[in-house]
């Protein structure tokens, strides 16, 4: 029985959470949700994590601390992040250029595009 | 199809998957058992890891849908039909036919591949596409609409700022970004008509950013009656309701006038689509930044994808100079040519790379208006291509890169501070409150009980017990009520909303400012509170603040002022709203009661009894009923819903200066900290907010004193005997118990039997009978079973106090003729 792959979710929105951790359930993933940097930064430092979903627009500005926090600690120097962005994502691959987010997905984003791109850095 | 790079290990594996698979299905008749399915799911799944292993995105494309479908089916314990089994047979055998040979390149295999999958994501792939809808049907809907009005809220508020100050760039930002999140939160949970109007109107604010429009009034009022819309549209979100359904097609055709009134630029969405007529080939120059591995990404998904664009001639290239020995495995030395013809725009085939950091993106270009893959000659100059250098990334690129993350680290420090400031706050169903608050009744109620008992049976220990949980419980009661306490501020953005909108309606100009708006307030009071405050509004607009001219006449400023000033005092919290406009005509009142009967023509009335005439039900001065106020029905009903939670109402006026309406409200209306006494047999309870002091006196000094004054420590005091008010007929004891209540800036003292001592009292309605008067505001029932009646001292005082004047005028009168 392979190990259930565990992702990081760090979304301001219960609804948009919600719906996320359902769709990931059904691909038998564990998703482990974070309410600020400090409560991420607390389950980073636990058990690993294959793959981390980012609101960009969390309150308190928390989301670029928490890339930029992964991408210092060596365990989550290539683990994928995928950011959910509002707006042009030209915005945000200048800015972000050095920390390797995995995917940039606009809201509203389809659920079968969510779909394909977790299943494209699993 | 780049086959090379399987090897033969995986290549006969694949295949020999596939065939048994076939096989399998083949000898399949009617439908298979549970445990046939399961042993399908089995190759289907080593089918389908095995492509993601070695990059086959072809196979996997046509056996990941096939693999979730199955899964499913096995999840659910339900099995596959002859159709859906007839479509895998189709998948497997197309599969070994793109494995085995020369994969899609071979004549013909493409359209049979491209038949297969469509066939499988129509068939297997349904549920994926119901998914999003189902949400819109389960319990998140709730969280989405409570997420979605605060969003409407904020928007909101920011646009009343925006009217203020339209060149303000980061409200501008800020209200566009509102908007964005509330279009792509109501599109994911299928909210398309919300999604629609947002969408349209994000396009407008979007020009606004980029100075293609200003933010004029026009767009203004356009936005604000799309908030109102909103808020219908959150509960009627399929537009069942007519009359929404003409304000959605009103508003959406009032915001195309305003998105077209420039053409030169067109919404992104005329971008995208397919080009009109026959293909077009475009040169896509694909080199991926060295690093891409790191982030988990695999460049060939992208390379592969563009097959389903059209047809593609793909040219893999190695990094020049490449040097085994010097091979980092976790960098990527692949760049690739690819040759694409499709009928798609080049906006769409960047859509393909979509996922992409900037420094992988590829280079797109269009080569030419026709299908140059039948060029021959193109076609050879084209494999030239692999054998030429690949080009790095120029310093400029760099440059930029390291100028980025300068500012982002600067960002990063400057929010940090603020972050780890932040308190992490969740989202409560108000009835959960409220079931909390009536939990937390009854628990103080059982308490007191308990120490009652603790203390008849005169048992150290259980009193230990008894007044551990008393301590317990009140500190429980006190967090309980800061939960159920919330700012004004919440309601703040309604009123400033009909403030703005009321103005603009009668033509005048009023500036509102709001005080104190993070006073807080029982969520009970606060929610039956914002119907009075909006009537009171609505009037000082209509009848209290003139227009321009009438202003500018009167020698006043142009604008208006309306202020509404909260701040807490003692047990209560008073609201004060004041406007500098005409202020009430006290003679005009007067005439009014008169020939309306309140009052004969004769009477002679204070300003202040006179002003309280307004409240009496059915009173209008207004010479025009206008379409908010005049009709005379409003401010009895204002008086009445604050008297409802125990609040008092004062009015103040001068004319032509303006009105000043203070609203006293208490705290609370649920428990409160009292003082429990004993008047003849009876308990009552005064609030321990308002009691300076206690002290005791002799009977005499009570019963025998004709002006009701007595001297304490040197300062005379006037008392309220509530054993000889209240009728008691018990005898009194030898003392009596003073105590001392602050009045209007006057220290009073109540006359009572008994003092037995603190109470945590849980107040409760009272019944019909006692509908009548105002002095008894609620009962409580005591440890014993005893039921305690809750003294409004304040209303006891001011009765008392007033027929006290009457006696000291009468006094007084008497006097003079001695």
């Amino acid at each position: 029985m392979a190990r259930k792959k565990r992702i990081l979710l760090f979304e301001e929105f219960e609804s948009i959470r919600n719906i996320l951790v359902k769709t990931l359930e059904k691909k038998d993933a564990e998703t482990i949700i974070v309410s600020s940097f400090n409560d991420a930064k607390k389950q980073l430092n636990g058990t690993g994590f294959s793959m981390a979903i980012i609101d960009f627009d969390n309150k308190n500005h928390q989301s670029l601390e928490l890339i930029k926090y992964m991408r210092e600690t060596s365990s989550y120097i290539f683990t994928p992040i995928i950011l959910l962005i509002t707006g042009n994502k030209e915005q945000f691959t200048d800015r972000l250029s050095g920390y390797n987010i995995a995917c940039y997905l606009t809201k509203p984003f389809d659920m079968a595009l969510f779909n394909s791109v977790t299943d494209r850095f699993k | 199809m780049d086959n090379e790079k399987i090897t033969d290990k995986y290549k006969s594996e694949l295949l020999q998957l596939l065939s048994s698979l076939e096989k399998m299905l083949k000898g399949i008749s009617g439908t298979p058992a549970n445990n046939l399915v399961k042993q399908v799911y089995s190759i289907v799944h080593k089918i389908n890891q095995t492509a993601v292993e070695t990059g086959l995105n072809y196979l996997s494309n046509l056996f990941a849908p096939i693999e979730k479908k199955i899964s499913a089916a096995i999840e659910q314990k339900q099995t596959l039909e002859q159709p859906e089994l007839t479509i895998i047979i189709s998948a497997a055998a197309t599969g070994q036919e793109l494995t085995n040979d020369s994969g899609l390149n071979r004549p013909g295999m493409k359209t049979a591949y491209e038949n297969i999958k469509k066939t499988i994501l129509s068939a297997f792939s349904a549920e994926t596409t119901n998914e999003q809808s189902s949400f819109s049907n389960s319990r998140f809907e709730e969280i989405f609409k409570d997420e979605a009005i605060d969003l409407i809220n904020q928007l909101e508020e920011k646009l009343l700022q925006l009217e203020g100050t339209p060149d303000d760039p980061a409200l501008i930002d800020n209200v566009f970004r509102i908007m964005h999140t509330l279009k792509g939160n109501s599109n994911m949970f299928g909210h398309k008509y919300l999604g629609e109007i947002t969408h349209h109107l994000e396009n407008v604010y979007d020009g606004i950013r980029s100075h293609k429009f200003d933010v004029t009034r026009q767009i203004l009022e356009i936005t604000l009656q799309c908030i109102d819309h909103f808020r219908n549209l959150i509960d009627d979100p399929e537009l069942s309701d007519t009359s929404n359904k003409v304000i959605q097609e009103s508003i959406l055709s009032d915001i195309t006038e305003i998105s077209e009134s420039d053409n030169n630029q067109s919404a992104p969405e005329a971008k995208i689509g397919k080009i009109a007529g026959g293909v077009q080939s475009f040169y896509i120059f694909f080199k991926p930044n060295s690093d891409i591995f790191k982030d988990g990404t695999n460049p060939l998904y992208y390379v592969y994808d563009l097959n389903d664009l059209g047809d593609c001639l793909i040219l893999p290239v190695l990094a020049e100079a490449l040097q085994l020995e010097k091979i980092e495995p976790e960098k990527c030395y692949m760049s690739w040519h690819i040759l694409l013809v499709t009928k798609e725009t080049k906006e769409t085939i960047g859509d393909n790379f979509m996922f992409l950091n900037e420094n992988s993106q590829p280079d797109i270009s269009i080569v030419s208006k026709t299908d140059v893959l039948k060029d021959k000659q193109f076609i050879d100059k084209f494999m030239l291509l692999s054998t030429k250098p690949v080009s790095i990334a120029s310093d400029l690129a760099a440059q930029a890169i390291a100028e980025a993350k300068t500012e982002e680290k600067n960002s990063v420090k400057s929010k940090t501070t603020a972050a780890d400031a932040s308190v992490a706050s969740i989202r409560v169903a108000s009835a959960k409150v409220d079931l909390m608050m009536n939990l937390i009744s009854e628990l103080v109620t059982k308490q007191a009980e308990l120490s009652m008992l603790a203390n008849n049976q005169n048992n150290a220990q259980l009193l230990e017990v008894a007044e551990s949980i008393e301590s317990i419980s009140r500190d429980l009661r006190d967090n309980a009520f800061s939960i159920s306490l919330i700012p004004l501020e919440k309601t703040v953005l309604r009123f400033q909303r009909l403030v703005r909108d009321v103005a603009a309606k009668f033509n005048k100009k009023v500036n509102f400012i709001v005080e104190g708006k993070e006073t807080e307030l029982d969520k009970t009071i606060i929610e039956k509170i914002v119907d009075p405050i909006m009537h009171i509004l609505r009037n000082s607009i209509d009848h209290g603040i003139e227009t321009p001219d009438q202003r500018l006449a009167l020698g006043k400023p142009e604008i208006g002022e309306i202020k509404l000033k909260a701040y807490p005092s003692g047990a209560h919290v008073v609201i004060e709203i004041t406007d500098d406009g005409s202020g009430i005509n006290v003679e005009k009142v007067r005439k009014t009661a008169v020939k309306k009967g309140y009052i004969g023509a004769s009477d002679e009335l204070s300003t202040d009894h006179m002003l309280k005439l307004i409240l009496s039900p059915g009173f209008s001065t207004a010479d025009n009923v206008s379409e908010v106020s005049g009709r005379g029905v409003g401010m009895d009903v204002v008086h009445q819903k604050i008297k409802e939670i125990r609040g008092e109402l004062e009015i103040y006026t001068q004319e032509n200066k303006g009105t000043t309406l203070i609203i006293r409200l208490p705290l609370t209306i649920s428990i409160i900290d009292s003082l429990l006494v004993l008047i003849g047999s009876t308990y009552y309870l005064i609030p321990l907010a308002v009691v300076q002091r206690c002290a005791e006196v002799k009977t005499q000094v009570i019963t025998e004193s004709p002006v009701r004054y007595l001297n304490l420590d040197g300062e005379y005091i006037p008392f309220v005997d509530l054993h000889k008010e209240f009728d008691i007929k018990e005898e009194r004891a030898d003392y009596q118990r003073l105590i001392m209540l602050k009045h209007k800036n006057m220290l009073i003292a109540l006359v009572v039997d008994h003092i037995i001592g603190n109470h945590q009292a849980v107040l409760k309605a009272l019944g019909q009978a006692y509908r009548k008067q105002e002095v008894v505001s609620g009962a409580s029932i005591l440890g014993n079973g005893e039921v305690a009646l809750v003294l409004d001292t304040n209303k006891l005082l001011q009765e008392y106090m007033s027929e006290r004047e009457v006696e000291l005028e009468r006094l007084y009168k008497q006097s003079i003729k001695v």
